[in-house]
């Protein structure tokens, strides 16, 4: 790290701090076009009412509202944490038109009778008719700013560009908890993918059909600056976080082959042990000579020793700190 | 670095500290006024009864042959547990989740919050993992050399995984600032098979090795941070701490008879080497709500070897823009660049059991340093409802340093051009499509393609109320010309095929009745040119062929409210083969029986959850799993296992 980049990181860092600053208080664009913006303000010519008077006489959706209320957005939404406020009418629109033709006394009479008022829900936002772009800008109005970070590169991640919105995996009136349970991951993401369920179905997989394992030990769905979703900034440092023993740097290294796991391993599954591509010897065949094949006179036995398994004796492949025997790298040691 | 990250992260809370005081004076003014004042008293935690649920029960297992029948449970009777716990009671907000297999199988998923000042999470993943003693075969035992020596006949490996995640954040009052803590630590705990070479270590007196091996491997990586939004920006910086340590157990030591390069002795063997390192983060991005959307990261790692000294600092760079000119187009741009700067010992030497060090002649081969720039383009159009168009291109370029040391290109870059498609034809039924095109030029190893093309396409299809049906199939060809040998440079050709099909179809039959099936074809086919030591020519158009079906059916069905009853079958068939043309390897045993395979596992397991009475159900479940070894080929690593769990179990709910 020479001196010249930490300078010019400082700097950097510096330059938006000031910025930020100097706009934190500033009147923010709330969508990216105008389309969008009245996709998402629903109808122009409705009021807001606020949630008590959607829900006073309905108690269809009280569980809804008791949930939303005690999840994390209800309880930071407090006037006092000076946060926006968020309530129903935030997602489904202003709600004045739901319920014009809606008296206290209709309210009353269809009690009476047994039965649930009905709301004009027609006049209200689609959400799940919206375009997936839309949907997220829902969610992301609010969520630009996010404790978790999560979101750092969720707009240019393969899900955002793949036309995959933040309502097909969340659903935000499911509990109080809006975080998606470790053993509900799985099932969430093989819905879709599917090809990946089959391969945890091989001879050697991760353990994540048995539950052990999920697929956010490996991945992050909201996006990374890196293809295939994965949690750190390369394959290495992802797999290195369970694997720490296969890290390095080494004295001996295998080239850089080690810098790239899926050269040699399957993470999903493989019909090959300990999730290898290709079984060995034909692995390592295909970028390495093979041993003699016909000078120990052509018995079964150097053939037994040289061309079953190439990591029964060249069993540090991923690198090592001693030499071979020979005072080489051939990770026998 | 860790200096100025500290500074910054104090910068950002002294930054909002000052505007959050700001933003309380701007709400004293506004209550002044009356305003905001109705939203306040309007909010008011709702009450809600804790909920929990409790489960005891017992597993009962049996096993034969291979434990590789049931890979990832620990095989042995034990009662069991599982509980769930909600409870909000404003401020406090607690779930917890806890399922007990038995002491070495368990997980634990603890979410804590006050307020919206702090919030906590810690999971726990405690798990089996049974592994195999691998025999080695000796061909010929009257034979003096390529002797087999096995030391740990009939022991039985496993290790447990245990995974602690934790996390702490905690929130400025009143203000978007946060300060986090997350904790990561993998410990692995157990026995596994070690084989390796003995004798002499060297090509004059082979011996192949197989023992016990103990481990106590812990991973361990800490970080801390802190993020906030400055208006316009959201920052994050943060600190990573990572270690590796081996415990005890660093080396296996074992007597080797003397060869060309050293004297007999003790030596060490298989080392596992401790490792250190630390990052440095910074993550910048805008609002997402504008037409333009950036993000930046940057990062400073180091590594350290701690057994050698081997060093390697990371620096790398990150950028993504999206731009939305229209709600029907957008592009997106991502640019990384990674310099990897790595630094190894020049000498090579061992130490003996007794402190005697043998120094070899000759240098050791420098690690590669190298530089990695990745860019890519996205367009995205929508020209309908319904139908998108994606066009992506990806530039990659590596720069390696020293690799004419290894026989590597000096650059390898690589260009990805796709093309897909999605397309609503009518309500119900969605169809996809993507081509992708890869042209490297000078690639390193012989794995990567000059040239590659890959073709998907998916059906998602909706027939009728409760059909829902999925097809996908993807084919992949990669072509290689100019394959390189370290010794013999004749090899040209590698070309490899690999197909996907995936089927499958859900059908509620009745209202109590539904029914899901699942077919996969998966097909990896390699012709390759291959050489040996000792043979002149090419083994020409070597075929390697993989091939695995896997099958599966199950049924759900609720007879009555109170029942619940769940079946599944499902099996994967799988088979490798691989057949070298030359005769010298062929006879008199082939070397294509040592990887030769067809394996079958068959999986059934039936479940029953029957509610009682007073909220509380009773349950059975019974899986039972099957590997056959079909060939029974005494020179692979496959064995036969079968194994079954049955578990009987009493749940009570309070609501």
């Amino acid at each position: 790290m020479n001196t010249l980049r930490k300078i010019f990181l400082f700097l950097f860092i510096l330059i938006m701090a000031v910025y930020g600053c100097e706009t934190i208080k500033s009147v923010k664009q709330i969508m990216p076009i105008k389309e969008y913006e009245q996709l998402l303000l629903g109808r122009l010519d409705a009021n807001y009412i606020g949630t008590n008077n959607c829900l006073s006489s309905c108690h269809y959706h009280d569980k809804i509202r008791r949930d939303f209320e005690a999840s994390t957005m209800g309880a930071q939404m407090s006037e006092k944490t000076h946060l926006p406020l968020v309530n129903c009418e935030s997602c489904h629109g202003p709600g004045s038109l739901a319920i014009e033709e809606i008296t206290p006394e209709k309210v009353e009479k269809d009690a009476a009778a047994g039965k649930q008022t009905a709301c004009k829900n027609e006049t209200f936002i689609n959400l799940k008719a919206l375009p997936p772009q839309a949907q997220s800008l829902m969610c992301l109005k609010c969520h630009a700013e996010n404790a978790s970070f999560n979101l750092h590169n969720w707009n240019t991640g393969i899900h955002a560009v793949n036309d995959v919105s933040c309502y097909n995996c969340h659903n935000i009136h499911a509990g109080v908890s809006l975080i998606t349970k470790r053993k509900d991951v799985r099932d969430m993401c093989l819905k879709c993918h599917q090809t990946q369920a089959a391969e945890f179905s091989l001879p050697s997989h991760h353990p994540v059909m048995e539950k052990k394992l999920t697929c956010t030990d490996c991945h992050n769905p909201h996006g990374t600056s890196k293809e295939g979703l994965l949690i750190e900034d390369t394959v290495k440092e992802t797999c290195t976080r369970c694997h720490g023993e296969k890290e390095g740097p080494y004295a001996f290294e295998h080239a850089d082959v080690n810098d790239e796991c899926m050269a040699c391993h399957s993470p999903h599954g493989s019909v090959n042990n300990n999730l290898l591509k290709v079984s060995e010897p034909f692995l390592c065949l295909q970028c390495h000579h093979g041993h003699t094949t016909t000078s120990d006179a052509v018995t079964k036995k150097s053939k037994g020793a040289y061309y079953t398994r190439c990591t029964d004796c060249h069993s540090q492949i991923h690198g090592t700190d001693i030499p071979s025997a020979s005072g080489k790298g051939r990770f026998i040691n | 670095m860790r200096k100025i990250i500290f500074i910054l992260i104090s910068l950002l809370f002294i930054v909002n500290k000052v505007y959050a005081s700001q933003e309380e004076d701007d709400q004293k003014m506004l209550e002044e006024l009356g305003i905001g004042q109705e939203a306040q008293a309007a909010y008011k935690f709702p009450d809600i009864k804790p909920e929990a649920e409790l489960m005891l029960g017992y597993r009962f297992v049996g096993v034969s042959g291979s434990k590789k029948a049931f890979e990832y449970e620990y095989l042995k009777d034990y009662p069991v547990f599982d509980g769930h716990l909600d409870f909000f009671k404003y401020p406090h907000r607690l779930r917890l989740d806890l399922d007990f297999n038995n002491n070495k199988d368990y997980q634990s998923d603890v979410n804590y919050a006050y307020g919206d000042l702090l919030l906590t999470r810690w999971f726990d993943t405690t798990f089996y993992h049974n592994l195999d003693n691998i025999e080695l075969i000796d061909l010929d035992p009257s034979s003096l050399n390529y002797e087999v020596d096995i030391k740990d006949s009939d022991v039985r490996y496993g290790v447990i995984t245990d995974i602690h995640n934790a996390m702490l954040r905690l929130k400025t009052p009143n203000f978007p600032a946060h300060l986090y803590l997350k904790i990561l630590y993998v410990m692995k705990d157990g026995k596994f098979q070690q084989r390796s070479l003995s004798g002499s270590g060297y090509f004059d007196n082979i011996q192949r090795t197989t023992q016990e091996r103990d481990i106590d491997w812990t991973t361990a990586i800490y970080e801390i941070g802190a993020n906030s939004h400055l208006g316009h920006a959201e920052v994050e910086l943060a600190h990573i701490d990572k270690r590796f340590d081996v415990g005890m157990d660093e080396a296996l030591f074992d007597n080797y008879t003397a060869n060309a390069f050293r004297s007999a002795g003790t030596f060490p063997h298989n080392q596992v080497s401790e490792l250190k390192g630390s990052s440095n983060l910074i993550n910048i991005h805008s609002n997402y709500n504008e037409s333009l959307v950036a993000s930046a990261t940057f990062s400073i790692k180091e590594r350290e070897n701690e057994a050698s000294g081997a060093k390697a600092d990371i620096y790398q760079g990150a950028g993504s823009l999206q731009w939305t000119p229209l709600t029907r187009l957008s592009f997106f741009m991502n640019y990384s660049h990674i310099d990897v700067d790595a630094d190894n010992p020049a000498t090579a030497s061992i130490t003996d059991i007794n402190g005697s060090v043998t120094t070899y002649p000759g240098s050791v081969i420098p690690s590669i340093s190298k530089t990695t720039d990745t860019f890519s383009l996205t367009g995205r159009y929508n020209p309908e409802t319904g139908v998108t168009l994606r066009a992506k291109y990806r530039y990659e370029n590596i720069d390696r340093d020293k690799a004419a040391d290894w026989g590597l290109q000096d650059t390898t870059r690589k260009n990805t051009f796709s093309l897909s498609a999605g397309l609503r034809v009518i309500k119900g039924f969605d169809l996809k499509t993507e081509y992708i095109h890869k042209a490297i030029v000078q690639p390193s190893y012989n794995n990567e393609p000059d040239y590659s093309d890959k073709g998907i396409a998916s059906i998602s299809w909706i027939p009728a109320a409760g059909i829902n049906l999925l097809l996908n199939y993807s084919i992949a060809k990669e072509e290689r010309d100019d394959l390189y040998f370290s010794e013999t440079r004749n090899a040209k050709d590698r070309n490899t095929k690999t197909e996907n099909l995936m089927g499958s179809g859900t059908f509620q039959l009745r209202n109590n009745l539904s029914l899901t099936t699942s077919y996969a074809f998966i097909r990896y086919k390699i012709r390759q040119d291959i050489v040996y030591g000792d043979v002149a020519s090419t083994d020409n158009d070597v075929p390697y062929n993989e091939m695995a079906h896997v099958y599966s059916a199950s049924l759900n069905y609720i007879p009555i409210d109170k029942l619940n009853i769940f079946a599944l079958i499902s099996q994967t068939k799988s088979t490798v083969e691989f057949i070298p043309g030359s005769q010298d390897l062929l006879n008199p045993v082939s070397i294509a029986s040592f990887s030769k395979q067809k394996v079958t596992e068959t999986t059934y397991r039936l479940s029953a959850d029957y509610e009682c009475m007073n909220s509380f159900s009773c349950s059975l479940e019974f899986q039972d799993n099957n590997v056959n070894d079909v060939l029974d080929n005494i020179h692979d690593d496959n064995q036969d296992g079968h194994a079954y769990i049955i578990m009987l179990s009493l749940k009570k709910k309070w609501l």
